[in-house]
């Protein structure tokens, strides 16, 4: 299918962003885009292209996540390590940043699954319809999702911000 | 109508309602207080939300470039305003007090709106949602709040009016639209919260036709009282409230450097995506908080009048961007600044493309 260069093209950049942000792992997030586009290929032809490339991608992440969570988190945690070991000294803005991005990161894993992708979806621009389609979701109710992903994303955020480490909610299924 | 439900303001905000749909919204937002104040609030929320997912992005392994070192001055502004994602949200949704004299020159700027339509089905009473507001919805003031009025003026009745924060005019979230946000440091995207926070990006592909008259109340209003020639209907004058979060004066203080004239230019190669943005534009700043009026260019080289829908307002030290509101098609203008040239980004609807914009000369 030729078109995969084309949809290769347009939706990789955003579409590995998209599982970067909800992976929290590049690497994962490459290779769960790979497969996506493997898939793609395979497909004789899709109608919502980035719906579905959304759709596949995050199907892969559910399955994946369902599979082997915990085998996960602990190649996080040794890779963790073994980043800290390496790290020389970073900057203090580094550090800040890192922190941000950490806060931001347990803020977002406090959402429930459906709203997190809605949410991340929408920030890869994502339409209403395209993100009803990737979630199965009625188009009717995609800005309830977003809505509510958003205030919760906020007040998690800022609760962490202020609450350290205690914050209401659990961590979110991922 | 209801009270419009917290759903329907986000998707009346992302650009996902009909026409239809759009317009009652619109509608009844312009005539419901609390509603503005919710609409108000929504924004925050979703610039607020974007700014964080944004943050994830300078994470390792993460896809943002690292992008050039901060001055202090330029530092974690957010921070240094005490100002988190949810103050933000909140102080987004108060409402400011805008004692606009306005000049009626005909009932124009009514806006046009669909009155048959209702909203969503959906829509539901949200007085739930209003005791989170601050008890006195229309006096305080958020910086971000300024710069996203939209004077529900009505234009009939010159006098002095509230003016609803944000009520008019839904330009879709400020989501850190992918690529731009690419661009933005984790700071950079933080500090955007206050300078941007819950304002333009105008890249929503359903821009209800109502946004127009009332972006062009909109930029009226925040240049009147320099700007006297505008000359379009009604001028207001911006009386703005203290606000939880401003600008620090350095940054506005470098505002002035970015005033001027540009012009894109639609080389060869970059795809048409100019619809509703001119050749040639003027950024002015004349009123210390954004978003600025944008204007036109006279064919003698001269700044000419408001270009509807049109406002710019800084997003990080050296980025701009340019918003048109206006036409079947909102587009967004991100503008690099780098020296003399400006490289660009552009937004219209899902397209984007590369446009060279370079400044030229221009009186007033």
């Amino acid at each position: 299918m030729n078109d995969v260069d084309r949809l290769f093209r347009e939706y990789h950049v955003p579409l590995v962003r998209y599982l970067t942000r909800r992976l929290g792992d590049r690497d994962w997030a490459d290779e769960v885009a790979q497969e996506t586009f493997l898939r793609a290929m395979r497909q004789e032809s899709i109608v919502s292209e980035r719906a579905w490339l959304f759709a596949v991608a995050t199907n892969l992440v559910r399955d994946e996540a369902r599979k082997d969570a915990r085998r996960r988190h602990r190649l996080e945690l040794l890779r963790e390590q073994a980043r800290a070991d390496e790290a020389v000294e970073p900057e203090p803005l580094a550090i800040e940043r890192a922190q941000e991005a950490a806060l931001a990161r347990k803020a977002l894993d406090m959402l429930v699954e459906r709203d997190r992708e809605a949410l991340l979806m929408r920030e890869e621009g994502l339409d209403y319809t395209e993100i009803a389609s990737a979630l199965e979701l009625s188009v009717g109710s995609v800005g309830t999702t977003l809505a509510r992903a958003r205030r919760r994303l906020v007040e998690a955020y800022e609760s962490l911000q202020h609450g350290g480490s205690g914050v209401r909610g659990t961590h979110a299924a991922s | 109508m209801q009270h419009l439900d917290e759903g329907t303001i986000h998707a009346w905000l992302d650009g996902a309602l009909s026409k239809g749909e759009a317009a009652a919204v619109a509608e009844h937002v312009a005539q419901c207080r609390e509603c503005a104040a919710l609409v108000a609030e929504a924004r925050g929320m979703i610039a607020a939300a974007g700014n964080i997912v944004a943050a994830l992005d300078t994470v390792r392994g993460g896809v943002i470039p690292a992008s050039a070192p901060m001055s202090d001055g330029q530092r974690s502004l957010w921070r240094r305003l005490r100002l988190t994602p949810a103050r933000a949200a909140l102080a987004a949704t108060v409402l400011i007090t805008v004692a606009s004299l306005l000049t009626v020159r005909g009932g124009k700027e009514r806006i046009a709106s669909d009155s048959g339509a209702r909203a969503r089905t959906e829509a539901a009473p949200t007085a739930a949602h209003a005791p989170r507001l601050p008890a006195s919805a229309s006096t305080p003031s958020h910086d971000s709040a300024v710069r996203l009025a939209n004077t529900d003026a009505d234009a009939r009745n010159a006098k002095p009016v509230n003016v609803k924060t944000m009520a008019n005019a839904p330009v879709s979230a400020p989501r850190p639209r992918a690529d731009t946000a690419t661009k933005l440091a984790a700071d950079q995207v933080f500090s955007r919260a206050v300078v941007a926070s819950g304002a333009v990006p105008a890249s929503s592909n359903a821009q209800p036709a109502a946004a127009l008259p009332a972006a062009k109340t909109t930029t009226d209003a925040l240049e009147a009282g320099v700007a006297r020639r505008a000359d379009v209907a009604p001028q207001a004058q911006l009386a703005v409230a203290g606000g939880v979060a401003r600008p620090s004066l350095k940054s506005l203080a470098v505002m002035s450097e970015l005033e001027g004239c540009y012009q894109v230019r639609s080389d060869s190669g970059a795809p048409t995506v100019s619809s509703g943005v001119p050749a040639r534009f003027a950024l002015v700043n004349v009123s210390a908080e954004p978003p600025h009026a944008v204007r036109a260019i006279s064919p003698e080289g001269r700044i000419d009048s408001i270009v509807p829908g049109g406002t710019w307002q800084r997003l990080t030290p050296d980025m701009i961007q340019v918003s048109f509101a206006n036409a079947g098609q909102p587009s967004a203008l991100t503008l690099q600044v780098g020296g003399r040239v400006l490289a660009r980004r552009f937004d219209a609807g899902k397209q984007t493309a590369s446009l060279p914009v370079t400044r030229i000369d221009c009186r007033r």
